[in-house]
């Protein structure tokens, strides 16, 4: 029995080793074949259990509506009153609270919610981490609202936007300005106003001081010219650009492009001339410290009282819990005009990152949690079907669609062994090495068979892939990979073992470091993998290496190869930052560069650092960043972005295993309204509703 | 006395300052930073990591600044009762390992008084009855436990106990955690206990057990016993009276090395078991390099030690005329 063979079965009797373990002894029945159930079924399970009559059969098509005036234009429906959570009318009866109208916008945005008109109430129980001075939580990170909200009708990587902060929003026609109509009436979570004034603090003293801003400050200069902001009326504002800027809807689109003034000013020089004296009292080095102490990253998550404009605010922080309540002065409503979120509170239990994601599991299974830890994968699955039923929550898996593959390998194209360099730098070794691969076999042994072979360094929705891409080179033929190591000559050693470099006649050895923190089957893909490639002769040592010091190599220009998954590939992201799978490092420049750092290095500073590379890199780069200043829907668009998919595919510079797996997910039955049959990962700012959410009990 | 007291005294704070140096070090050894991990981690999980923003975290949290000038920063704040910020939860140290020593301490105490209990029992029932049925029952439990890992011992009886419908994990449920002290959750508390105290306690059991059971025997032996035994002294009034009285010595002697164990808690069944102590803290924070909390904890403990230490030194003096007229 050959190893492969021996892992399959070891596997297989893992999983029903596991089985048997949480049945208590009596499992037969074949756990796989329930791994991939059809999406249809959930849903019917879901409504009988809900016992809530569902809106639409078509959940999520055309839910957003900027304004009331809107939801009527396009539905023939209005909304004839505003009603509030029975918590929160007590609250306004006892005088405690304004009424709803004083603190609701004269328009607020309606939302048709996914499935059901939600009830009011109830807490919903996660379980986080601690990251940088928020809470991570999958649900809670899409709290955050955001300028525009996109459609997620047209996908998770479209380009379609609804104003949502703002009432409106227009782009002048020759776009160089952009006009928000903001809503009056709209309140921070403490009850005051929303108006310009928070506008033009954010864009003049926080976007442009680069101690205080956390995201690309690029999105509001041109050419090193900053754009401008006025504030045409109390509730009217215009930005103007120093030349065209036609992505701006997309560029901006995430980000929250206002900040409380009547709060922040106390901390901000321009606004309190002892904010640098009171921060250096209250212990900070200076203002910057104590400002951004209450406006943090993802300062929704972080201070409870920095007033928000998110459905939930933070109530109290410890560093065992976290508890939200919800925002009474929240602008959304759903198409009955009842002012969300449905949820009255949610309670976070804080674990350490890095602890064991087994307990959580349990606890999540013994209904202590609402929604399963992130740590869930398709490994899983076994086990979650088990108790699906007794656990009382339904398994949620979706196809993984901004990721193209499990694993990509970048071998690193300017390294400094000459070599080396002569194998990575030739494309018949790529091309052996990605024929070598027994791709079914991959899918099977470790994904339960869910995944499809798939090279391209980018998922099939991109605008500009072609069919052919993904199975470039796909097929297993060991024959023809080593016909093309002998062409290279690459001669065997004496044992016929493995291949030796002519010149020197030592055996060619790859060094794989890989990081398992976030992907744990890269484990057991990299074990398959290197028996793969000792059938063409070339000796790979898998080394596991913690993932900071992985990412210290990659910069370093130190490795042989990047292995990694091919996420965040999402075309986007990559439209408002950069091709970050199309052109060196073929990932984040800074945390994750895959391979050949060094010649970006010198691509960005025109040639002071780094290493020249060579013509056709040189090419790439420049295609990839011309790409980025034209217009989505354009021909430019699609013609440019499909080259340099096509070049890259042909080259086989970053080059793919296997697809993705679906991205598994659990959550209690008592949890309704989210999104179950699409997969809105990462893409898509405010796509994934969660003030719509509602608990059935 | 004084030359010999104040130089002690002396070594024991350079001894802290070199070792919260060499910790500082170290911990900012591995490649990266804080913010490298953080910028995989967004990564990760699909969100954008763009230089500029790196950049800016890396200013806010001083981490731009050479590793001495860090450590001076620190070190001041130290000695002003500053133990600095955690950059993962962005609250004081001080504040985070207040809320977590207090949790520890209990469960580190439970476990002991759990393994002094039943290992002590153990051990005069094996001594008393050698060779019987019982005493070989406890043996074997006892080697087995002293040889399974603790957090393997762990995961099983989770999966026992949760089987078996009962709660596992944490030291509340989820609805106790942020609710007030009332009758209700300290059951809650009490049915969270048992777990952890057990497999905490379960190695130093076996091995408080195998000592009672050696010194016992040894004691039982003895001449007083048996002459004890022929004047006629009722068994177990003779034997509670001397002979385990002996042979707790040895067990009481050692009591005192725990105490450092009492505030840190054990690393991986914590984690685990997901409890709420210092040690999963101190692992999270070395491996993010969340420096002022890992080398605040470091400080914390290498403190204790050194002063368990000195304390150690001053009874020794005070018992040992050999040091006193050195």
């Amino acid at each position: 029995m050959n190893k492969r063979h021996w892992m399959a079965v070891s596997a297989l009797l893992i999983a029903l080793l596991a089985l048997a373990a949480c049945a208590g002894g009596g499992a037969e029945e074949p756990a796989m074949e329930e791994a991939a159930p059809a999406a249809a079924e959930e849903m019917a399970e879901t409504e009988e259990h809900a016992g809530f009559m569902p809106l639409d059969e078509d959940p999520w098509v055309d839910y957003h509506f900027s304004t009331p005036a809107l939801y009527m234009a396009q539905t023939g429906h209005s909304i004839d009153h505003y009603a509030e959570a029975p918590a929160l009318a007590e609250m306004v009866a006892a005088g405690s609270l304004p009424p709803l109208e004083e603190r609701m916008p004269d328009n607020p945005y309606v939302i048709r919610p996914p499935r059901y008109i939600g009830q009011y109430g109830g807490e919903l129980r996660l379980v986080g981490f601690p990251e940088a001075g928020s809470y991570f939580t999958g649900f809670t990170e899409g709290m955050q609202q955001r300028l525009f909200a996109a459609n997620p009708a047209a996908g998770p990587d479209t380009n379609q936007y609804f104003a949502n902060i703002a009432e409106s929003y227009s782009l002048a026609d020759d776009h160089m300005s952009l006009t928000l109509n903001l809503r009056p009436g709209m309140r921070w979570s403490d009850g005051d106003p929303v108006d310009a004034a928070d506008f033009t603090f954010w864009f003049n003293s926080i976007a442009q001081d680069e101690r205080l801003m956390f995201s690309s400050i690029n999105n509001y200069r041109l050419n090193d010219v900053w754009m401008t902001i006025e504030a045409v009326d109390d509730y009217t504002v215009r930005y103007d650009f120093p030349e065209p800027f036609g992505k701006v809807v997309v560029a901006w689109a995430n980000t929250t492009p206002l900040a409380p003034v009547h709060f922040l000013g106390q901390f901000h020089p321009d606004y309190d001339e002892n904010a640098d004296a009171n921060a250096q009292e209250a212990g900070f080095e200076d203002w910057v410290g104590a400002f951004t102490d209450r406006n943090m990253r993802k300062n929704y998550a972080a201070r409870p009282e920095r007033p928000q404009i998110n459905p939930f605010i933070l109530k109290e922080v410890e560093s065992t819990f976290v508890t939200w309540e919800r925002n009474p002065y929240y602008w959304r409503v759903d198409t009955e005009g009842n002012q969300l979120p449905y949820i009255d509170s949610i309670l976070v239990s804080v674990v350490q990152q890095g602890g064991d994601p087994e307990v959580l599991k349990l606890k999540f299974m013994s209904k202590e949690f609402d929604y399963g830890p992130s740590q869930i994968q398709i490994t899983d699955l076994p086990i979650l079907r088990r108790n699906e039923e007794e656990g009382d929550f339904r398994v949620i898996i979706t196809e993984n669609k901004t990721t193209s593959s499990a694993l990509g390998v970048a071998f690193n194209y300017s390294t400094q062994d000459p070599f080396k360099s002569r194998l990575f730098n030739d494309i018949r070794f790529r091309q052996a090495h990605s024929l070598a691969v027994n791709r079914e076999d991959l899918s099977e042994t470790i994904f339960l068979g869910t995944t499809q072979p798939f090279t391209a360094p980018v998922s099939s929705i991109w605008t500009g892939y072609e069919d052919w891409m993904g199975t470039y080179f796909a097929e297993h033929d060991v024959a023809r990979a080593n016909a093309l190591l002998d062409e290279m000559g690459l001669p065997w050693d004496e044992a016929g073992e493995y291949r030796v470099n002519p010149d020197t006649g030592e055996i060619i050895t790859i060094l794989g470091e890989y990081a398992t923190e976030w992907l744990g089957y890269h484990d057991e893909m990299m074990e398959l993998l290197v028996d793969d490639w000792r059938e063409i002769g070339i000796r790979w040592q898998p080394k596991f290496v913690p993932e900071d010091t992985l990412m210290s190599r990659y910069v370093a220009n130190e490795h042989d190869v990047g292995i990694w998954n091919t996420d965040g590939g999402s075309e986007l992201i990559a439209y408002r930052a950069y091709p970050m799978r199309l052109i060196p490092p073929w990932h984040w420049q800074s945390c994750c560069a895959m391979s050949s750092y060094v010649w970006r290095q010198w691509y960005d500073s025109k040639g002071a650092e780094g290493i020249e590379p060579p013509d056709n890199i040189k090419y790439m780069l420049d295609l990839g960043f011309e790409w980025l200043l034209t217009t989505p829907g354009t021909a430019e668009y699609e013609e440019k972005i499909n080259e340099l998919i096509t070049l890259n595919v042909e080259n086989l510079y970053l080059w793919g295993t296997v697809s993705a797996p679906p991205s598994v997910s659990a959550v209690s039955n008592r949890v309704q309204n989210i999104p179950e049959d699409e997969s809105f990962v990462g893409a898509a700012p405010g796509a994934y509703p969660n003030d719509v959410v509602f608990l059935t009990d | 006395m004084y030359a010999y007291l104040s130089r002690r005294f002396l070594y024991m704070i350079l001894l802290i300052i070199a070792t919260s140096m060499v910790s500082f070090v170290i911990i900012q050894l591995p490649a990266g930073d804080y913010i490298t991990t953080l910028a995989v981690r967004y990564a990760a999980t699909g969100q954008e990591v763009e230089q500029e923003m790196l950049d800016a975290l890396r200013i806010q949290f001083g981490l731009d600044q050479p590793v001495w000038v860090q450590y001076y920063k620190w070190f001041t704040n130290v000695l002003r009762g500053n133990l600095g910020w955690s950059f993962q939860q962005v609250r004081p140290v001080s504040e985070l390992v207040a809320e977590r020593v207090g949790i520890t301490a209990l469960i580190s105490i439970c476990s002991l008084i759990f393994a002094y209990g039943v290992g002590i029992l153990i051990g005069v029932i094996s001594a008393v009855f050698q060779y019987s049925f019982l005493d070989y029952l406890f043996t074997m439990v006892g080697f087995i436990g002293l040889a399974s890992p603790n957090f393997l011992l762990a995961l099983i009886l989770m999966v026992i106990i949760f089987n078996a419908g009962g709660v596992v994990g944490g030291l509340f449920s989820t609805e106790y955690l942020n609710a007030p002290w009332s009758w209700a959750k300290f059951v809650d508390l009490l049915k969270h206990i048992p777990l952890p105290m057990i497999i905490v306690g379960t190695a130093g059991t076996a091995g408080v057990a195998r000592v009672m059971r050696a010194t016992l025997l040894d004691e039982l032996q003895k001449q007083y016993v048996i002459t004890a035994r022929s004047k006629g002294v009722p068994e177990i009034r003779l034997l509670f009276k001397y002979p385990i009285r002996v042979a707790l010595n040895p067990i009481v002697s050692t009591i005192g090395w725990e105490l450092p164990a009492i505030v840190s808690g054990t690393v991986i069944t914590d984690m685990v078991l997901a409890l709420p102590t210092v040690g999963p803290m101190l692992f999270s924070a070395l491996v993010a390099e969340d420096m002022f909390i890992a080398s605040s904890l470091l400080l914390f403990l290498t403190s204790l030690t050194v002063i368990g230490t000195f304390i150690s030194d001053l009874l020794l003096y005070s018992l040992d005329p050999r040091i006193r007229f050195s």
